[in-house]
């Protein structure tokens, strides 16, 4: 038997030890961020809630090609489309069901125009279902919204594709 | 007639200048203790609502009010109302006895610390009536877990209760902390100070031995299927108890309300605030080392209250008996 | 002294409204609660004459520890459910025996109260020496450590037997299990567990050798 390991574990000295580590460890900075007023960083290509973007001209990018419901595989875009007056081929409808959408990305990158693009936002529970039934006025609304954010955070992520 | 009603408003006045201080201070050591919890894991605790946080514990109190209490079907309605009306009551009518100063204790009676130790060995009694009449799978085994380790660690208390009673001869609390007036006894008797915290510990169901409500295994154990005002009733009981093992440990081996030397800048604080003092500082300890230790497995926990506790209380026993009476300082019958 | 009549009969009339229910209630866990109301209402009637180290001994040891065993048992063998079939059951041999034993403790309670009659000759006759200004606490101790510190040692004894003996009906020796050594487990240091060994690059390093 070890006689050094014996005195040891009789006079609680490695529990001594403890308390004193846990005692020190109370005067070292805290890792904890205060949620609603201080915020932790997110990436440039953080996939948050959906947005739908317009050119700089208020034109909006989206030219219904319906890749971005060819490839969903939670099946939660639908969208609809027609000949607008000018010729241009533009969507009637654009609904995204936020309840069924896996958050993957998948819209984002088959999008060929950068018109449907996943946002930095993450606050946008509800308190009601049908509140989460996006169409096309609040996604061309956030887009409007986080616009510059958006544009920035496409910028940054363009050398990595 | 009219004195018989001065003198029960005046027992209530009295009873209430008890019982409110610890009630609130119940709710400030529940602060307390998740904000040390939180300091030593890097965390920050509970800050926000009121200074500090402070105000967390009532914003908890008066949400559990508002909570509906659900009574399980199958359970033993008396009985489940009764658990936690039981747990918190006892917990509550301990504090009578326990001398904050000299002249400041609610029934200065001669069998105080007997009463102590039948009052929280009576405590078992909550946790085993709610367990039992949830009439559920988890709580009740974690009320017969409960039940067999507190009656096991309430032994080693007695046990080391009695090193202490051997130097002082008398079982009221004030005569305890008087005989401590030159030398307090966590000096003698270090090793049983040590025995009782962490039999403190066992007793009132705190980490490493909060096995009764071991989270992991059997969901909340005894408060599974409790909820709303009654779920608080436990948890404030369970506070309560554990600051009066807090405050006995502190009269015990602390030198309740004496300062540690009896000269100029100690004496100047009021007797009252060197017992709170006291008991906050042995509460640290509760807090701190509910953040440092993995919980102990139930084997490990009987036999360490079996095989090492009570052996070396005995001993200990043993040997202050004899160092008394050889160097003849063995308190004398009626001196006190 | 109105208040103090008034104590002792309400925690007397507890005390025997609660033999009573622990006698006749269904449950065996309600009789068992019911035992432990009576224990620590007798426990304060012991306070209320004075004998406070009793009344505080009745309360730790039968209340504290003997009614949790007795609740331990009863919960853990689920007798509530035979609701008692001997009690409503025609032809039962119980009742007479019970009847029988339920006199001869009628006749020992008899025996106790009317002594309490003749007290005044019981006191003199013993003993004894009150001694008002030493607790009772302190009296105990005196007289079972001097007069009767024989009995009082053989009766530890006694216990001491019976605990023995208890475990060792209750001990079988079981062969061929692993037994856990706590000490090995915990005396295990870094030192001893761990070595840090350099790994050449795509050799690899052989262990347990």
């Amino acid at each position: 038997m070890n006689l050094n390991r014996f005195f040891k574990t009789i006079f609680l000295v490695e529990f001594a030890q403890a308390i004193l580590k846990a005692f020190k460890e109370i005067f070292k900075p805290k890792k904890t961020i205060n949620y609603p007023f201080e915020k932790g960083p997110i990436s440039p290509r953080y996939r948050g809630e959906h947005a739908l973007r317009r050119y700089p001209n208020g034109e909006e990018r989206c030219i219904a090609c319906k890749l971005c419901e060819a490839v969903c595989p939670a099946q939660a875009i639908t969208i609809e489309s027609e000949e607008r007056g000018d010729g241009s081929r533009k969507t009637t409808r654009y609904d995204i069901d936020m309840l069924k959408c896996i958050y993957c990305g998948l819209c984002q990158e088959s999008c060929p125009v950068d018109a449907i693009v996943q946002g930095p936002n993450f606050e946008f529970a509800t308190e009601t279902r049908e509140e989460l039934y996006y169409n096309k006025e609040k996604l061309l609304d956030n887009g409007d919204r986080w616009e510059p954010v958006l544009d920035k955070n496409i910028k940054l992520d363009k050398i990595f594709r | 007639m009219i004195e018989g009603i001065n003198f029960l408003f005046g027992e209530i006045y009295r009873i209430l200048f008890v019982l409110i201080p610890v009630l609130v201070s119940v709710a400030m050591i529940v602060w307390f203790d998740r904000r040390v919890w939180g300091l030593v894991q890097k965390r920050k605790g509970p800050n926000v609502v009121g200074p500090f946080g402070l105000f967390q514990t009532l914003a908890d109190a008066l949400k559990y009010f508002f909570k509906e209490i659900i009574i399980p079907s199958s359970a033993n309605k008396t009985i489940f109302i009764l658990a936690p009306i039981i747990t918190m009551t006892l917990a509550l009518v301990a504090w009578a006895v326990i001398p904050m100063s000299e002249n400041f204790v609610l029934a200065d009676i001669n069998v105080g610390i007997l009463y102590l130790f039948a009052i929280s060995s009576l405590g078992v009694y909550g946790i085993i009536m709610g367990g039992w009449a949830s009439n559920s799978k988890y709580p009740f085994l974690g009320a017969i877990r409960s039940a067999a380790q507190m009656v096991s660690y309430e032994v080693s208390i007695g046990i080391i209760i009695i090193n202490v009673l051997l130097c002082v001869g008398s079982l009221n609390l004030k005569d305890i902390v008087m005989a401590q007036q030159n030398l307090w006894f966590v000096v003698p008797l270090f090793p049983m100070f040590v025995i009782f915290f962490i039999s403190a510990l066992a007793e009132t169901n705190r980490p490493p031995f909060d096995l009764p409500e071991a989270e992991a295994e059997l969901v909340a154990g005894y408060q599974t299927e409790y909820s709303g005002m009654m779920y608080a009733m436990f948890w404030l009981g369970e506070y309560a108890n554990i600051l009066l093992m807090c405050a006995l440990g502190s009269i015990l081996f602390l030198g309740g309300w004496l300062p540690p030397i009896d000269i100029f800048p100690f004496n100047l604080l009021p007797s009252p605030i060197w017992m709170v003092l006291k008991i906050l500082f042995l509460f640290f300890l509760f807090a701190i080392i509910k953040a440092i230790v993995p919980r102990y497995r139930y084997d490990q926990l009987m036999r360490l209250g079996w095989k090492i506790f009570l052996p070396f209380s005995l001993i200990y026993v043993v040997l202050t008996a004899s160092f008394l009476m050889y160097f003849d300082l063995l308190p004398k019958a009626g001196a006190l | 002294m109105y208040t103090h009549a008034f104590f002792f009969y309400f925690f007397s009339f507890i005390a025997i409204f609660s033999a009573l229910m622990v006698i006749t209630s269904r449950s065996t866990i309600n009789s068992v609660f019911f035992l432990i109301l009576d224990f620590i209402s007798v426990g304060c009637l012991f306070i209320m004459v004075g004998a406070e180290f009793l009344g505080m001994i009745l309360l730790i040891v039968y209340v504290g520890a003997v009614a949790v065993l007795f609740l331990f048992v009863v919960m853990m063998l689920n007798v509530a459910e035979q609701k008692q079939s001997w009690f409503m059951g025609k032809k039962s041999t119980h009742i007479p025996i019970g009847l029988l034993f339920s006199v001869l403790i009628f006749l020992e309670l008899l025996v106790v109260v009317g002594g309490w009659k003749y007290k005044e000759n019981l006191m003199t006759s013993s003993t004894l020496n009150m001694d008002k200004k030493i607790s009772n606490t302190h009296e105990i101790g005196s007289v079972m450590y001097t007069d009767y510190v024989l009995y009082f040692q053989i009766s530890g004894i006694i216990l001491l037997l019976s605990m023995i003996g208890a475990i060792i009906l209750t001990y079988r020796k079981r062969e061929n299990i692993k037994r856990q050594s706590y000490f090995n487990q915990i005396s295990r240091e870094r030192s001893s567990a761990v070595e840090i060994k350099e790994v050449s690059f795509d050799k690899g390093v052989k262990i347990d050798d």
